[in-house]
Formats: structure tokens, sequence, C-alpha cells
């Protein structure tokens, strides 16, 4: 994200121009603009117009609109960003509250203004614009038969492409058909490769797999490689790791980052973090599982008992339409963090952050045991 | 013909239709058919919901007022609405009433049927009044079954015989019928005009020919042919409200109700002949830790009993010499893949057949690296028995049995969960301990005492010490006389020869999980291996491949690497399907019975166990879901109950985790369907295995189906 210019009062109004770069920015702006902000860009809209002759004609008009938001949705896949609202802007096109919906692509730039810009946000805003948090890995993770590429950035882990390919077990004389089925399915995998993986974006591309596929795999790419003269490839030979993990199933990813000739090349990132931090839950989970605690209700009286070490919280809380609960959660982070705790507020996008929404969105380690947590309702 | 095939389809469906009403008559129909007595008009009958146009005869429901098809005001006008759906009890008409009516409908009949006969330049006489309908509609069924000019004996019970007959000899039957399928449909608006004749009597009457028609086609059910033959005539006599004649297979197939297995009456062909002398099939997994030396025991074993020629041993040897990996020559007759020779480990699981006295063997040699384990369950589920292979090396066996990630143990707990009960543990590498009796008996209480916590019972574990390098007690008694002078039990191909044959579900509908596809150079066909787990298959049959619903007739079957005509629960086929979309038959689905099909699901509640897990389940757990042959992501979306792993009851509600060695009831999302039924149904579709971060956290089975994916 590209901060063209901020003009805001921390804990106040203000407004920010900024320019997202990259598919992470738009989930970034995605996170940070909320219902009743305000949003300015350039848009083009069709308007109608009285012809003289009694008839209408429809003319698309690239203007600027200003809205005030009431929706927002994000498309992963066509990265764009849709924001739903009133207009407030007056124009000789468009009425004041006449509804809209802006578009944010890709470079192009846009005005977010927020009645508060509290912590949270300012905190958003300022990950979204540090260029050094972003892992920006390119994941091959597969098993004899199936492929996930993945992109993984700062806050959004992208499935580029999955190959699915039915792979025969060897039988006696129809090895061959073994052979030959592996040999397409790599070829495949390879076009996918090339395809999405672009070494001036990704920091390094890591294939990962259980057994020996990706030793294979490895194999089969540079002798590719070698054969078409790829050079994206053979230049960028040693920036493709092999990495060793349980299945080719996409919540393996989580071990993908959590190895260790990975995680050195990553260290800092926002998913490494994440990662960890939640390795770390389930370690203490496993190990003392009183330390542990889970769901809304549990982490809450935890807080209140000043016992929460470090939080781990999912974006998606934030986003809930409901200001009510998109302030309390705030407060409670802010909370957490002044009674000396650490809060790790995980992208959704992520695998690791996936994980956690399916824990109910929020868990929390704890400095001290509280066994009777087991006893409350969940 | 593509108009008729489609009379085939509507027919499957709606003959189903209609044995839903029937279906707990049939049972009595069939039987006093048998006798051959009139006594079926008595019966017990379901009337379906219908009225018969008088003008174009279609079957209108019974809520309708006009014709559907010719828009005719129905005369009578509905006022027997109660009958709808309704059975008619036996007891709802006097007997001797129905005995009248039954006449009337069959002088009625036998009149229309006299016309139909002569339409057909038949030379049968006609019917006595004396008769009653039952007899009047099989003669009916019977002209159309055979050839016009057979001759109708008089006695019911040769007529049934007839049938039969008919059922054996699939393809005479076949060309004889075939150009009368026309006429059958005009003999079968004769049937409906009887019907109509009798509309205005008490139904009783009229649902008599329903029965009898429904038991009499029942019989015919087998083959294809007259199977569509008869379906004509039933799908006319029935026609639910929902027919037409156009609808497409894929609708129907979708659509098609499930009836409970209770109804499945297997066919004569299907059950074994118990005299047979052919031997029973017995699937026998190896199992064990990496390098034990499965691949290599079995190499040595089909080696010995012939199954490969001393030419190819010796290529083999030669080869595994020059990669400077003599030891594995044996291995090399299993892992025939590049990789796997050159990495000196099985990938995949290999099958092989050998014969012994009483069995005629199917080797599914697993592999034992921890990466391949999903292989493993993959290929081995199929498995009636197993030899567990341990290494007694001195280090070998105590990695092997590591709480942490020993295979031998994840193993062992895998087999037992894949039903089988017999396990013979071969404790490998004798040599290499001297021959010990002190180490035998130290792996072997060890051991012993893990199985018996896996499940196992002690009898029916057996221990033999052998060494596949030295062949040493593999088939024939040992020569090493360190060894004779301890052990005096059985050699291992003994061993395998006396395990309990497997008890297989003859009875059932044919079910079998897809393990392998094959595709076969001939083009439409496809050729797919696995384990029939249930029920019987022959060629010409119809069968449904799910998870996708499509129909496919088998072409072929293939019984190691043999042609054979049919192929019986137990045993491990290939089987060439025609009819079908290569891309639509997958590894990890189901071949099942048309009327039967398996359910296919995403969301399932799971009766667990969990084994020795480091990390708790979680609700939110993501794990690798293995049923079968099919494989999915999946995670636990709810943790319902703790379970006593004793008495099974219910101990603590929604409990916030699952720890090790807890039994447990959960439910779990898939990420795509599978094909999966009730463990109470069919036990070899409804076992689980939950794996995460490699290794199996826990095992079950299916507990419930939440929900249907149609």
């Amino acid at each position: 994200m590209k901060i063209v210019h901020r003009n805001l009062v921390p804990r106040g109004p203000g407004s920010v121009k900024m320019i997202p770069e990259e598919a992470d920015d738009l989930w970034a702006a995605y996170n940070l603009i909320s219902e009743d902000d305000y949003v300015l860009a350039v848009t083009v809209r069709k308007v109608l117009r009285e012809v003289a002759s009694g008839g209408r004609d429809a003319e698309r008009v690239k203007l600027k609109l200003e809205i005030k938001v009431e929706a927002v949705e994000y498309d992963k896949d066509g990265a764009i960003l849709r924001i739903r609202g009133k207009n407030v802007l007056e124009n000789e096109h468009v009425k004041i509250g006449a509804f809209h919906t802006l578009e944010i692509e890709l470079h192009r730039p846009f005005v977010l203004r927020k009645d508060v810009w509290d912590s949270m946000s300012l905190d958003m805003l300022h990950q979204a614009a540090d260029p050094t948090a972003s892992a920006d890995l390119a994941v091959i993770i597969m098993q004899e038969g199936l492929a996930h590429i993945m992109l993984i950035g700062k806050s959004v882990t992208l499935t580029r492409s999955r190959i699915e390919v039915s792979i025969p077990r060897k039988h006696g004389p129809a090895i061959a058909g073994y052979e030959t089925a592996l040999k397409k399915f790599f070829e495949n995998v390879l076009q996918a490769f090339l395809k999405h993986v672009d070494f001036k974006v990704v920091r390094c591309a890591v294939i990962a797999s259980p057994g020996f596929t990706k030793d294979q795999f490895h194999r089969h790419l540079l002798l590719e490689a070698e054969r078409k003269q790829l050079r994206s490839i053979i230049e960028n030979k040693s920036r493709i790791v092999l990495v060793h993990t349980t299945s080719g199933y996409k919540h393996s990813v989580r071990e993908v980052l959590d190895a260790p000739n990975v995680m050195s090349m990553i260290k800092d990132t926002k998913a490494a973090q994440e990662v960890r931090a939640l390795e770390e839950f389930f370690n203490m989970l496993s190990n003392d599982p009183d330390r542990a605690c889970y769901g809304p209700k549990h982490v809450e009286v935890a807080h209140e008992r000043m016992a929460i070490q470090t939080l781990l919280i999912t974006d998606e809380l934030f986003r809930s339409a409901n200001v009510m609960t998109r302030k309390k959660y705030n407060k409670f982070v802010s909370s957490v963090k002044a009674s000396g705790g650490n809060a790790h507020l995980f992208s959704s996008m992520h695998v690791s952050g996936e994980q956690l929404a399916q824990l109910t969105g929020i868990a929390a380690v704890l400095r001290f045991p509280l066994p009777d947590l087991d006893d409350l309702e969940m | 013909m593509s108009r008729k095939a489609n009379y085939g389809y509507d027919y499957d469906d709606d003959y189903e239709d209609f044995d839903e009403y029937e279906d707990y008559e049939y049972d009595d129909d069939h039987d006093s058919a048998e006798q051959g007595e009139a006594a079926t008009i008595t019966q017990e009958t379901v009337k379906p919901g219908i009225w018969s146009c008088f003008i174009c005869t279609y079957d209108n429901h019974e809520s309708l007022t006009y014709c559907e098809i010719c828009g005719v005001l129905r005369i009578p006008p509905s006022n027997n609405g109660s009958n709808i759906d309704k059975k008619s009890g036996g007891t709802g008409a006097p007997a001797g009433f129905t005995e009248k009516n039954a006449a009337t409908t069959a002088q009625s009949s036998a009149r229309e049927t006299d016309g139909t006969i002569a339409s057909k330049g038949g030379s049968i006489p006609v019917e006595e009044n004396s008769f009653t309908s039952t007899s009047d509609v099989f003669r009916n069924i019977d002209v159309v079954e055979c050839s016009p000019n057979s001759r109708r004996s008089d006695s019911f019970s040769t007529r049934k015989s007839n049938f039969k007959d008919n059922v054996g000899e699939t393809v005479a039957s076949k060309g004889r019928t075939r150009p009368l399928e026309e006429k059958s449909s005009t003999s079968t608006s004769d049937i409906l005009r009887n019907i109509d004749v009798v509309e205005g009597l008490p139904s009783s009457g009229r649902s008599d020919i329903y029965s009898t028609k429904k038991s009499s086609f029942k019989d015919n059910m087998g083959e294809s042919t007259s199977f569509s033959n008869g379906g004509k005539l039933e799908s006319v006599s029935n026609g639910l409200e929902n027919m037409s004649l156009n609808r497409k297979p894929e609708s129907s197939t979708s659509m098609r109700p499930k009836k409970s297995l209770a109804q499945y009456k297997p066919e004569n062909w299907m059950l074994p002949v118990k005299e047979s002398n052919l031997k029973t099939q017995l699937n026998l997994a190896i199992v064990g830790h990496v390098d034990s030396g499965k691949s290599t025991l079995s190499g040595r074993l089909l080696h010995l009993l012939g199954q490969i020629s001393q030419k190819q041993m010796h290529k083999f040897e030669k080869e595994a010499k020059q990669q400077g990996k003599g030891s594995f020559a044996y291995a090399w007759a299993l892992d025939e893949s590049a990789e796997e020779r050159e990495r000196g480990i099985t990938m995949t699981v290999a099958v092989a057949y050998f014969d012994t006295k009483n069995y005629h063997v199917v080797v599914l040699d697993s592999p034992g690296h921890k990466d391949f384990v999903p292989n493993m369950i993959s290929g081995a589920t199929q498995a009636d028995a197993a030899v567990l292979v341990i290494d007694a090396s001195v280090g070998a066996y105590e990695t092997g049995m590591d709480s942490a990630g020993g295979q031998s143990r994840e193993h062992a707990q895998l087999i037992r969960n894949f039903g089988v009960d017999h396990i013979i543990v071969a404790i490998n590498k004798m040599d290499a301990v001297a021959y010990s009796e002190e180490r035998f008996d130290l792996i072997k209480q060890q051991v012993g005492s893990f199985l018996r916590r896996c499940g196992f019972k002690e009898s029916c574990v057996s221990w033999i010490p052998v060494s596949a390098m030295q062949n040493q007690n593999l088939v024939a008694p040992a020569s090493d006389v360190h060894l004779n002078s301890w052990y005096k039990g059985p050699h291992l191909l003994d061993a395998i020869d006396h395990l309990q044959p497997p008890r297989r579900d003859y009875e059932k509908p044919v079910l079998m999980p897809i393990c392998d596809v094959v595709k076969t150079h001939a083009m439409g066909q496809v050729s797919v291996c696995g384990k029939l787990e249930a029920g019987a298959l022959r060629s010409g049959l119809k069968v449904l491949v799910m998870p996708l619903g499509d129909v496919a007739t088998v072409r072929s079957i293939e019984c190691n690497s043999r042609p054979c005509t049919i192929a019986r629960a137990g045993q491990n086929v290939a089987v060439v399907l025609q009819g079908i979309d290569l891309t639509h038959v997958k590894a990890g689905g189901v071949l099942c019975h048309p009327d039967f099909p398996v359910r296919v699901a995403s969301h399932l509640e799971l009766k667990v166990l969990v084994l020795d897990v480091k990390i708790p389940i979680l609700i939110g757990s993501q794990v690798e879901f293995h049923i079968h042959h099919a494989k999915e992501a999946a995670r636990v979306v709810k943790i319902v109950s703790l379970l006593d792993p004793k008495t099974g009851k219910e101990t603590k509600k929604a409990p916030r985790h699952l720890l090790a060695k807890q039994s447990a009831i959960i439910e779990v999302a898939l990420q795509g369907d599978v094909c999966v039924e009730d463990f109470s149904i069919y036990k070899a579709i409804g076992r689980v295995f939950l794996r995460q971060s490699g290794r199996t956290i826990a095992v079950g089975v299916v507990n419930q189906v939440l929900e249907d994916h149609k």
C-alpha cells in the first residue's frame, strides 16, 4: 500500500489517501473500511439523459464520487474491492443520497475518511504500508496426484491453482501407466508454476510434499527448464526450496511456514509470526490445557482475571457489521495490551487464521492456569 | 434403439416407485405364486393411487380429475380418495367378493388378451373363465416373455419355472424378446383396459393384478432385456404421476429413491455354490515398520511358491546388484517403479497372488515409511487378514514400536480398524539376532500386550519367527539348527493357510469401493480395480458408479489377470466398465447396485477412538480423512460427547478437546464428498481414519451420515 498523504488525528477524525499495489493491500483496505466511513474515488457511472426528441440516452460518465459506506465486499480472485453506499458529494450527474458502488482495483487511488481513527485501524494502516512485513512466498504443496500452488503475501494466502490427477497404482505390467500419469501430473504442475510464480515478486518458491514427490518434481522442473530453456527457472534455481510436509492438502502450508529453512527467510513477516503464535497456543493446549483457552466467553473471563499473556484474534471479528461488537473487540485488544499482554491479529486469509477462525476466532495463552474455565458453558 | 434404452431407464425408476408401495407384500406374493394358487387374490395388496384414462389408457394420479395426456374428464369422478397410496387391507373385502371380482377381471382380461394373441398370430387357446386373473396376467406375460409359439402349460407352477429358465439364459431370451417389446406395450394397454372395465368395482381385484404382475416381474429382474420388457408393462401399469418417457437417465438416477436393504433379494447366481472346489480368496495385507522386510518377505514367498520364474528372479538379482542393492532383489518383485527401486522402499501398495492349500491369497504389500501411510490406508483397507512383520534386529525393533512414530504400532492400530481380526506376527530377520529365543520371547511379550490393547484377541494372533533373507520357516519348517531347537510351531505358509475364512456379505446388494482406475485402450471402456465387499458381479450387469451416480455396464471381469464370469464378495477383481466416461470414475468411488446407491455426503458424525496424540483434537482441528480408498481434507466441527471406553456410555457432553485414548462422538465436515454409509449398514465403507501432521490421530466408524448430497 502506498500512502499518498494523510491528514488525521489519532483517535479522531481524518482522511488518508492511498493506492493499493498488490492483492494484499486490497485485503488490508477491506479490513480498514468499515460501515459509515467515507470513501472517495474516481468511478464510472451510467447516466441517463433526456434527449430533445423525448427519448433517453445512456452515457457512461467518469466522475469522482464520495460515498458513505454501507457494505464492503472483497473479491479474492478478481482482486477487486466493491464498496456500496450512498453518494455524499454533490455532482451534476448523481444526486446526493443516490446509491453507488465503487470498485477499487489495484493501482487506483482512493481516499478513506473516518470519523474516528482508532488504534486498531492505525495499526492496520501502518502494517499495510510496511513493505518488509510481506512474506511473498510461492508454495507448491503437493502429493502424488494433488497439487496446490499458493502465493503467500502479508496477510493473504491466495490459492492460484489446484491440480488434481488420478494416478493409477502400480499393477504389474501397467506400471508404465503409472509413470506416464505421474509425468503428466508433473507437466501440469509445471505449467501452472510457470504461469503463476513470478520470481520478480516472490522471495522464494517452496516445493513441499510428503515422501519423494517434491524431489521428483524438483528434478523434473530443472530438467524441463534445461530442455525448454526456461530462463526464469534456471536463473532462480537457488531460490527454490524443498520442504517436507505430511500431506498435500492446503492446511499443510502451516508446516511449510514452520520449516526451519523457510522460517529463516520469512522470520519477521506477519505470516510467520502468526504461525508461531498459533503453534505456541497448540503446544500449550496439549502440555498444559488449563493455561490455554478459546471461545469469546472463556477468553473474556480469562481477561477479567488478568490472565491473558498472548491473545490470538482474527480480523474477521473486527469486520463484523455491528459497530458495537467491533468496538468491544477493539477495546478488548487494547486493554489486553495495556495489561502487558501480546495481541496477534490474524488474517483470516492465511491458513493459520483460517484455523483460528475455526476455533471461534479468538484464543488465548494464559499466564497462570485457570482450571475452572472448563466448567463454564461455552 | 436409443428410445428403447430410455424405456429401460425409465423403467428402473418407476419400478422402484412401485416397489415402495409393494415391498412388504412382495414376499408373500412371491411365495403364493410359487405354489400356483389363486390365493394371491386374497393377499393383502397395495394399490397405487392411479386411475387409467379410458381414452388413452394413460395412468393418472388419483388426485387428478382429468387425464394428463388427453385431458378427458375422469369417469367416474374420484370418490375413493381414501385409497390413495394406502394399502387396501386384505380384510377390506370379503374373500368371496374378491374372488368374484377376480373372475370378472379374468373374463374380461381373457377377452382382451385373446385379441392380443390373435394379433400376434399366436396359437394359444382362449383362457377359460375358471382361470383366475392371476394366471391370466401371467399368461399374458408368458407370451411376452417367451415367444409367441411357446406352449403355455396349464399348470401354473411349470410356467413359473419357465420364467426361471428365462432368467438363467440371458442371451437366448434376449434375442427372442427384443422384437416383442413393441407388442408388450400393446398387451399392456390391454390389461389396462381390463382394469378400466373393473374400474367401477371395488379396487381389490385391480390391485390383485398389480401384485401378481409384480411377483412375476421380480423374477425377471436379473436380465436386462426382459427387465426392460417387463418394465414397460410395469411402468405403464403403475404410472405414477411423475412418469415421463423421455426423462434423461441422469436425472432418473439422481432422483432414485433409496430402498432399505431388507428389500434386497439376491439372485441364485450371486450366491456361492457350496460344493465348488474353488479356493476362497483371502486378502492378506503385509504391514510393518519401514525396512522390516515386508517386500522381501512377500517377494520370497512368491518366489518359493513359483509365482516368479527363475529367469525373472535372476534378472532382479542382477539389476539389484548393479545398483548396489543386492539384498533388495526379492523386494524388486513387488517394488516395480523406478523410484521405489532407486530408494529401496515401497511407496504404494503392491498386489500379488499366490495359492495355498485352502486359499487363493492376494498379497497387499504395503509401504512402511511414515510418509506413505496414506497410501497404505487407501491400498490395504480391503485386507481380511494381515501379517505384521517385525524386525527382530537390535534397534530396529525398538524404533518400530516407538510410541512417538513407530509404524509397527500405527499399522497394527490401522489394520485393526480395517476390520482385521486375525493377525500373524512374523518376526523377521531372526538371523540378525542368531535365532535367539530370548529375543523372540521379549518381542512376543511386548508386542503381544500392545496388540491386546489394540483389541486383537489372543487366540487370533499367531507368532512366527522367520528369516526372509535366509529362507527360514517360510514355506517349510526351519532348517537352522538353532531355530529348530526351540521353535516347534507352524511355518509362515502354514499359518496363513490356517487363518479363519473371512465372512462375506453375499446376500447384500453389490458394492465395490474403487481402489484404482486404469485406462484401457479400447474406446469407451474403463477398468476399475478393487475388492468386492458385498454381492456379486457378472458381465452385462448394470452398476451405479458413485459418487457421480452414472450408470455403467459391466463388460468383463478379471480376477488375478485372468478373465472370469462371476465375481463374488471378497474377491479382488478388475472390472471393465462400458458406457461411462473415464473422468466420471475415480479411485475412492464406489460401484453399487443401481437400486441401492450408497450415500454421498460431506458431513458425518463419527465415533472415534483417539490414538496416542500429542496435540489434542479440538473443534476446528484440520485433519486428513480416510475412508475406504478415498481421502479428503476435513475439519472437526463439533465434539458431541465423550464416551466411556469400556461401556460406550456418554460421560461428558461437548468437551473442549479430546486427549489421547479417549473415545468420543465427533462431527466432521469434509472438503469434498465421499461415498459413505453408516457402519451399522456397511462395515466396509463405514470405517474412517483421521490423520494429522503425518500421524494417525484417531480411528473410528461412521455413526451417522448427517447430510446427503443430491
